[in-house]
Parts: C-alpha cells; structure tokens; sequence
C-alpha cells in the first residue's frame, strides 16, 4: 500500500522500519509522594529508627514491540493490568521510569515536542469529556493546525473537510460537543487527531461505553481512515473482540507485562498462554453453535506494587505446573513453608523443629521425599537462625511458576510469542495451543 | 398464571424539551422461575420498563398507562407505600449496574444485610446474621465469616456487585431484576457473575429479567428475549430461535453488528445512524427511519405483533399476510447459524 499523504511523507519508504519501537519500558509510580510520607517507624534499621519505604506501584513493567506504519496493534488486558500507563508513556504524558522509546528511528527524547505531537495523536475513551463543552466543534478540530500554524482560512477548509471524512455535515462546524451523540463525538475526537496528518493514532478504549451498533460504525471508520491515511495505531482495549476487528497484531497484558503476543486471527483460534486462554473463554459469544462463557480464573489481578514472584499469573493460573511428585495439597503445605520462611517468620517458631514441620507438612501424603529431607534441613537451618540456608534448602523443590519470570519468547510459528513455563512440543507445533 | 403479565405499559418523562415516551405500550409476559433477556442499545428504554415494573420512576418521569399484574395483583394501583412494604425487595429485588453507589458506604456489608433480613423476615439478630454469612457464601464472597464485617469499600468491584446479589437475594424475592449488572466488569469477573445467576436461579428457583445491550450475555443466562427498540418490543422469542431466524429487520441489524471474538472486519454490517429522540419519535414504525426495508405504509401504521404461533412474534409490517412480499434477509451471511465457518478468512 503506498500511502502519499499531503506532507509528501511516502508510507512504503519507511515501510520496513518499525514507526515505533518500544524496548524493555517500564513505568513505577511510587506508592508515597512528598518528601516524608514514604519515611516508617522502623526499630531494627541502623542507627536512626526510620526505614524508607521505596515501594512502587509497577504498571508497566519491561514492555518491549514494535509497530511499523500502517500497522494496528492492539494491547487487551483486565483493569489494572496498566495499558492506559502504556499508552500514556509512550506518548511522553508520563516520564517513563526505564527502558526507550524510538519514533521513527529517533529516540522521542531527540525529537523536539513541537514535531512530535504532531505526528503522534491519541483518542481517548470518554467522548463527553475530551471534548471542551465551550468550543465550536470546528475550532476543536483546527486545535491541533493552529499549534502548527496554519492560517485561519486553510484551517477552516481542513476542518471542513474532516468532518465529512468522519461521516459528519460540514454544518457541524458551529455546534457545540454537547449537541451531539457519544458516537458523533467519537468521531470528533478522531477528526481532531487526524487534522494534523499524524503518522501515529495511540486510542485508548475508543468505543467502550458505545452502543454495539455504533462501536461497529466508530470501528469501521478507523479502519476505513487508516487505508487513507496510512495510519499506524496502538489500540488499547479491554474488549478483546473490539482489539480482534481492527488489529494485526495483539499483546494480552498482565500485571504490566506482555503475556502473550501474537497475529490477531492466530491469538483468537488458539492460545499458549494460560491468561490469554482464560480472558477469552470469558468473553460471552452470542452464537448458540459455539462455547459458552467458561470461569478459569476466580479472583482479582493481583496489587502490582508487590506482584507475585516468578510468573506474576501463577496465583491464578489454572495450569500452575506443580513439581514432579508432589501432590496438589502437599505442593501447597510445602509452599506456605517456603512463604513464611522467606518472611523469617514461622508458625510456633518456638517449637521444637519437629513440631513445627509437623505443623506444616502433616503426614505429608504425596511429598517426594527428597523434598521432605529439605524441609526438615530446612526447619532445622531455620531454629539456628540460618534463614539464608533454610530458603535454598527449600527452593530447590520450588514450582518453576513461581521460581523463574519466564520470558517473551517465540513459540510455534515465528510470528508469535510467550512468557509461559508449559512446555511446547517442538517448534512450529501448533497441538499445545489450548483452544 | 403467568408470574408477571405486562400489559401496554406506557412511561412519559414530562421534560422542559417534550415528553419523552421512553416506554410506549410494551407487553410481556413472565413465567415462574423463567428468565427473560431485555436488550437493546441506549435510549431503548430498557431500564426505565423495568424500573416501571417497580415503582421507581421519579419525577418528570410517570408510568402513564398499563397494567403491570404480579401473581394477579394489579401494581399499578398500589400506593407507594404498599410497594415499598409489600413488593420492593420482599416479592421483585433489582440489583443495579452500579453496585457501590446501591450500597451504603459508611455501614458493613453484614449490617445492611442484617437489617435487610430482619426488617424483612422478622428474625433475630442472630439468626439473620447466620442467614447472611450463608448468602454470603451463597453468592460466592469467600471467607464470609470474616468478610461479613467489612465495609463496602474493601471488597473488589465483583465482589460488590455479589454483595448486592446477595441482598437481592435476602427475602427469597420470586423475581430478581438485574440491570446492566456486569457491564462495567472485567470478562473475567463478568464470567462468574453469569455462573452465579444461572446457579441462583436453579437453588433459589427465581425468576429473572436480565437488562443488557450484549446479546452474548443474554445467551448465558436467558431463557427468552425481548428486543427493544425506542421504547417499544420489536420481536419476543426464545433465545436460540432469536439468534437463528431473527425476524425483525432490527434485531437482523442488531446481530450483524455485534463485534464477536470471532468477526473480522468484512464480517459485521452495522445499522447507519444512531436512533432517533424519544421526544417525536417517527410515526408509524419507529425504526422505518433506519430500516433497510421499510415501504410506504411503515410510515403510516403502526405495527402489531404479529405470532405465527411458535412463540416468537415481531411487530413488523413485513409479516402482515396483507403484505405478500420476501422476508428480509439481512442475517443470511455466510459462517452464522448454519455451522458452516466460510467467511471467515483467518490466517
């Protein structure tokens, strides 16, 4: 597709090389602002009895893609899961806290804001409020031509133009936002960020809260500007099947990582990971021929200030891969052990070694008994006051899940990745996809 | 009897701009321990039919005619006294989209049941609340022994709407109203919300309207559908003879534009244009403005429901045997329905 747009921008020069390229990003934001909110009482610290509590909320946490021009890629995930803060960061609202963010192969640190913000827009979800309720539509979409500095009259026409694209009259330009429907306004918010010809459309959430019959039309219009414009847009959603219409790529986002990423049509036939299977199996489908809704994660996403260890999903995950020869109850005594020793804090702690295994494992049905032997080390290392040893002794037997953050890695076919510990059988298998 | 038989039922909002006929002379009807699926998009006037059901239009708002019967006693003629003692919440419950703004912040979750159980059942202090722990742990909030003491701010949005389940739940109402109560949950939360209605209305034997826009929520936890279309029903059917051979050219839109998990771009065909005010809306059939097949006479007459006697009835000029003419067949695409997947072009 070759795209000429009227800055003489080509779309196929630049075809090869990503518009956008995100590496390892991450955003923290700290749990305590101001200069003494984050200082606790705190008697085993040193010299003075304050300790400094640094805990931060990790939204995006080690986000790596790429998006080349033209190109949608979509970002689902559950609330909290920190897509907005993606968003956000990308596009400079937020100061990223570590990682790069290149445009068009320049750091966005290099490129002078003016230039950027011209050629980067966002949508946002709320059409009722992104809108000033005191402005003429049609000075709402000059906005972004005025701050380049276009004339009154070329902007006028520009506008006029735009509002016809997006499926509204040219007579709009003198209304105001509130005379119209969430839906028209949608297409506002999309004719002000078009005005400026941008070569990045970042919508966050661009039709929740729209009826399904207009989610369609807002839908198909972005898909109908995107040919036009040689636009490349990150889509951020918690509709998977809005992120599955439009998208060419998809990244299912847990707790600030990208869990799962992959062609959109691949994504949706089948899943590796386990999170990226249970979302949409929860997706109710009109259509009596295929599956119902199906619940395989109870719970809420876990606080993200203090994620789980290891793979942050595995407090949920219906496939938690248990360690050879345990049983699902023993793994779980043998693991509250583990917990409460890395906290240096055993139940009956006074008690005889015995005692307090005993409290743990019980008879201990279905525990391998090498584990066994590094419990009992353990609780013995643990009554010397030897906790560093105690806890090796321990993880040993540790869940892969919980001991190891897998990685984004390729799987199957090369066009898609996942941060899984289940094994895969070989590359470019597609039987251990879970459908 | 039927449980519930709604006839005609018109509500006006008497607004400075116009009346508002956001309900205009809708009948249905509703059968012990059966649930029934209102959709249709905003405006439709889905929840002001059911908030009318019970007594809760306010002002400039006013259930102007009709006859709401509930097991033969006549609601409409109840004051608003005898609703709130004999119906609200004892006979027809209603849990909210919103669960927060339903619950009272500054009292636990165990004293607003506690004080819905005993005002309601006449039980003691202590047997009441043994009766909310155990609805409690009915609805799904886990350790209801400890959680019964907290405040409706430390549970999680699922939970909350499960609290307000629960509450609902509190005098074995026969019928539950739900409006939007899952729309603005993850699918995930969303998911075991559906699990437990479906499972509530097994135990507790209930009957249920469920208001929604999403077709695919009514699947899972619906018996029947009614399709609303600015305040009138445009076609009543069960759910699975809806969604096969939908009648009216509104539902057929309907269906064709909702974005499904398993749609791609080329497979949905949105209406055009947003529905019209409720304040003058079109004459004779309100969706001939929009409709893709209305004639003449849509103008003209209004229609009525027609029943070919299988359960299902539209109210569309089209199935007047006085209109020999083809049925429209908007939802004939290919990879609906009939098993077969073409249309569809993954990978």
């Amino acid at each position: 597709m070759s795209t000429t747009d009227s800055t003489g921008r080509d779309a196929t020069d630049r075809a090869d090389e990503p518009l956008l390229d995100v590496q390892d990003l991450k955003k923290h934001f700290p749990v305590n602002t101001g200069l003494f909110a984050s200082v606790r009482f705190d008697r085993g610290s040193g010299i003075l009895p304050f300790g400094y509590d640094d805990s931060s909320v990790k939204a995006v946490d080690g986000v790596s893609f790429e998006l080349r021009p033209g190109e949608t890629f979509g970002v689902v995930g559950e609330s909290g899961c920190g897509k907005s803060t993606l968003a956000r960061t990308i596009l400079g609202l937020e100061e990223p806290t570590a990682g790069d963010v290149h445009f068009d192969g320049r750091s966005i640190d290099e490129i002078p804001e003016a230039e950027f913000r011209k050629r980067s827009q966002m949508v946002f979800q709320d059409p009722n409020s992104s809108l000033n309720a005191r402005r003429k539509v049609g000075h709402i979409i000059e906005d972004p031509l005025e701050g380049a500095g276009w004339e009154t009259e070329r902007r006028r026409q520009r506008a006029l133009e735009l509002l016809e694209q997006v499926g509204l009259k040219r007579e709009y330009y003198t209304r105001y936002p509130h005379e119209f429907s969430g839906g028209q306004r949608q297409r506002i918010n999309l004719a002000r960020a078009l005005s400026i010809n941008p070569d990045l459309v970042v919508a966050d959430e661009p039709v929740s809260g729209l009826d399904v019959s207009v989610q369609a039309q807002i839908l198909n219009l972005m898909d109908d500007l995107q040919t036009e414009y040689g636009l490349a847009y990150l889509l951020i959603s918690h509709d998977l099947s809005v992120v599955r219409y439009v998208a060419d790529r998809v990244a299912v986002m847990y707790l600030g990582e990208f869990v799962e990423v992959a062609p959109a049509a691949r994504l949706f036939s089948e899943q590796y990971h386990p999170y990226a299977n249970s979302l949409l199996s929860a997706v109710p489908n009109p259509d009596p021929d295929e599956p119902g809704v199906t619940t395989r994660i109870g719970g809420n996403v876990p606080s993200a200030s203090n994620p789980p260890s290891g793979c942050r999903f595995h407090t949920r995950c219906p496939e938690f891969i248990h360690p050879d020869g345990f049983s699902v109850d023993a793994y779980e005594r043998y693991e509250r052990l583990l917990a409460d020793v890395r906290d240096r804090n055993l139940e009956d702690g006074t008690g005889a070694p015995d005692s307090i295994l005993a409290a743990y494992l019980d008879d201990s049905e279905g525990l391998p008994s090498n584990a066994r032997r590094a419990a009992e080390r353990a609780v013995q290392a643990a009554a010397d006051d030897k906790w560093d040893e105690a806890e090796q002794a321990l993880a040993e037997h540790e869940s892969v899940c919980q001991a190891n953050n897998p990685a984004l890695e390729p799987v199957g076919a090369s066009d898609r990745e996942t941060a899984c510990h289940l094994p895969f059988d070989g590359v470019g298998s597609e039987e251990r996809g879970r459908e | 009897m039927s449980l519930l038989a709604v006839e005609d039922l018109r509500t006006y909002f008497f607004t400075p701009e116009g009346i508002v006929q956001a309900v205009d002379g809708i009948d249905f009807e509703l059968e012990a321990g059966e649930s029934l699926g209102i959709v249709g998009e905003s405006g439709a006037g889905k929840s002001v039919a059911v908030k009318s059901l019970m007594g809760l239009i306010r002002e400039p708002g006013r259930v102007v005619d009709g006859s709401i019967r509930f097991e033969g006693r006549e609601l409409t003629d109840l004051s608003e006294e005898q609703l709130r003692r004999e119906i609200r919440g004892n006979e027809i419950a209603i849990v909210f989209q919103d669960a927060m703004s339903a619950l009272n912040p500054v009292f636990t979750v165990g004293s607003q049941l506690v004080e819905v159980i005993r005002e309601n059942t006449g039980r003691t202090e202590t047997e009441a609340r043994a009766r909310a722990i155990e609805l409690l742990d009915d609805v799904g909030i886990p350790d209801p022994e400890q959680r019964i003491d907290e405040y409706p701010h430390q549970y999680s949005g699922g939970m909350q709407q499960r609290a307000m389940i629960a509450m609902a739940l509190a005098c074995d109402p026969k019928l539950i109203i739900a409006d939007e109560p899952t729309t603005a949950l993850d699918v995930t939360i969303q998911a075991g919300i559906l699990d437990l209605f479906e499972d509530i209305q097994e135990r507790y034997d209930t009957s249920v309207i469920y208001v929604t826009h999403d077709l695919g929520v009514v699947r899972e936890v619906c018996d029947r559908v009614a399709v609303m279309y600015l305040g009138k029903i445009v076609e009543t059917a069960p759910y699975e003879e809806l969604y096969r051979n939908p009648k009216h050219p509104y539902t057929q839109s309907l269906l064709n534009s909702v974005v499904t998990p398993d749609a791609t771009l080329d497979g949905i065909d949105p209406i055009e244009g947003t529905m019209p005010s409720g304040v003058s809306p079109p004459s004779g059939c309100r969706f001939r403005t929009r409709c893709p097949v209305a004639f003449d006479e849509c103008s003209r007459l209004v229609p009525p429901r027609y029943d070919d006697g299988t359960d299902h009835d539209v109210a569309c000029l089209l199935y007047d045997e006085r209109n020999p003419r083809d049925e429209p067949a908007l939802h004939e695409r290919p990879g609906r329905g009939d098993g077969s997947a073409e249309g569809f072009t993954d990978d």
